[in-house]
């Protein structure tokens, strides 16, 4: 059985374990505590080694979908988990004070990862905060030389996260989704026939 | 959020300080003064190309709109035979009252809006928590996808390079099929529409529709020379540039295209 792996990371509160619940095909493994720091004041629990799924592909691959601890002291366990990755997916939250920093934290974390492989980048709370808008974060990737996809989701929504991991695998490879399916064939596209946009 | 619960009726007509400036008429491009047709690049006689104005449609009225209260750092009432569409570029929103939706019959149709105005507003009453708000570029996009249908823009040539300046918010827009696609391409590379064509083994309708709305929220930044070497490829740049080469597959293609496969199949 071949394995390979997605990693998502992001600030404490950004979504990742429950952004790994929505598209994982098993009920996501958690290794979630209830925190003693400062972390309490913002959620009841928190990942304290890392978050599991899995999704399945056709024959013998698994793709194993890990979530790395949002808090610094664990941080070790980003680069570990990181390791051979075949992308990093970045969660952020508009809910934040300083999400701007927290991502160029986190891009200079996982750079040698992320030159070696590609980078989307989720934000969440933007309905909650208008704080910062896409523009801003797209800012913060192109001081540091990045141009990816960032988009606003909904961890809640497999959507949201599927079209995460979609423009993730495309930066990789844009070339992956030719010859693949009649065009519109998929759930991501409208109907051609009726240019039905509405 | 103001608590207030909104009466659409009410809605349907501007509200009282709409009127700083008097609703001007909107001055429709006629067809004499569109665009030219641009010469056919190397390669287009192949590819069926049907054109378009967006000038001439609800897209280009609103791009308008848009563009002339940005200027002016005002609000702008858009009124016509469709539902009134409040422009507030400050806020990068849109209210269309009753519901985007009731645009849908009016937005492909060309040179619909006889009697449209433009009525420009110092102080906008705007309520961000609006029931018919709806982000500009959302609204852009599907205007121009509309008006599109598939077509190409007049004044863009097939021959002319094309990059993005950024990922369009994919989870909030319309996503047409191949879209990702020509978004991951362009990200990465100029290509021309001829090469995004063969090189994606896309309908040259699913390129330009892609083409029509991305442009529509500029970003398209077709100035770039092209590089038409292959993906992930060692290959010379003195590679010839025709006929464009494949996209060079990379060696995990296989696991990706299953992975991408199943994401996209729910």
């Amino acid at each position: 059985m071949t394995h390979y792996k997605i990693v998502f990371s992001g600030p404490v509160g950004a979504g990742k374990t429950t952004a790994i619940a929505s598209i994982s095909d098993i009920p996501p493994i958690t290794t979630e505590t209830r925190p003693t720091d400062e972390t309490k004041d913002v959620k009841a629990t928190t990942t304290i080694a890392m978050d599991y799924g899995v999704l399945r592909l056709d024959g013998p691959e698994r793709i194993h979908l890990y979530g790395t601890p949002g808090q610094d002291r664990f941080d070790f366990m980003r680069y570990i988990l990181a390791e051979k990755a075949i992308g990093v997916v970045l969660l952020m939250t508009n809910t934040r004070p300083t999400p701007l920093a927290d991502l160029n934290e986190f891009v200079g974390a996982f750079r040698a990862i992320i030159d070696e492989t590609a980078l989307a980048v989720g934000v969440t709370g933007m309905d909650l905060r208008r704080t910062f808008s896409l523009d801003d974060y797209r800012q913060v990737l192109a001081r540091v030389g990045i141009i990816a996809p960032v988009f606003e989701i909904d961890a809640r929504r497999r959507s949201d996260v599927a079209l995460l991991v979609q423009a993730l695998l495309l930066s990789i490879d844009p070339g992956i989704a030719s010859e693949m399916s009649p065009p519109g064939a998929g759930p991501d596209t409208v109907r051609r026939a009726a240019h039905d946009y509405w | 959020m103001d608590g207030r619960r909104v009466n659409r009726t009410e809605l349907s007509t501007p509200p009282e300080d709409a009127g700083t400036s008097p609703p001007a008429p909107y001055q429709w491009p006629s067809a004499a003064a569109s665009t030219p047709t641009p010469t056919p690049a190397r390669g287009e006689a192949a590819i069926a190309v049907r054109r378009y104005d967006p000038a001439r449609f609800l897209q280009g009225l609103v791009a308008s709109a848009w563009r002339q209260a940005e200027e002016r750092g005002q609000a702008v009432h858009i009124q016509g035979p469709w539902p009134m569409i409040a422009v507030y570029p400050n806020s990068s929103a849109a209210v269309v009252y009753g519901g985007e939706g009731g645009l849908r019959p009016y937005a492909g149709i060309e040179d619909l809006p006889l009697r449209a105005t433009l009525a420009f507003s110092r102080a906008p009453q705007y309520a961000i928590n609006h029931p018919d708000m709806v982000p500009l570029d959302v609204l852009l996009w599907k205007l121009a996808l509309s008006a599109s249908r598939g077509r190409l823009p007049l004044d863009m040539s097939l021959g002319t390079p094309c990059a993005l300046r950024e990922w369009p918010n994919f989870t909030r827009l319309v996503v047409t099929p191949g879209a990702m696609s020509v978004a991951a391409l362009w990200v990465q590379r100029p290509s021309t529409l001829s090469q995004t064509i063969d090189l994606l083994h896309l309908p040259a309708e699913d390129v330009f529709v892609f083409y029509s709305a991305a442009a529509a929220l500029d970003l398209v930044r077709p100035d770039l020379p092209s590089q038409p070497t292959p993906l992930r490829s060692s290959a010379p740049s003195s590679a010839p540039l025709s006929p464009p080469p494949a996209v060079a597959p990379t060696p995990r293609r296989h696991l990706l295209r299953k992975l991408f496969n199943k994401l996209r199949a729910g």
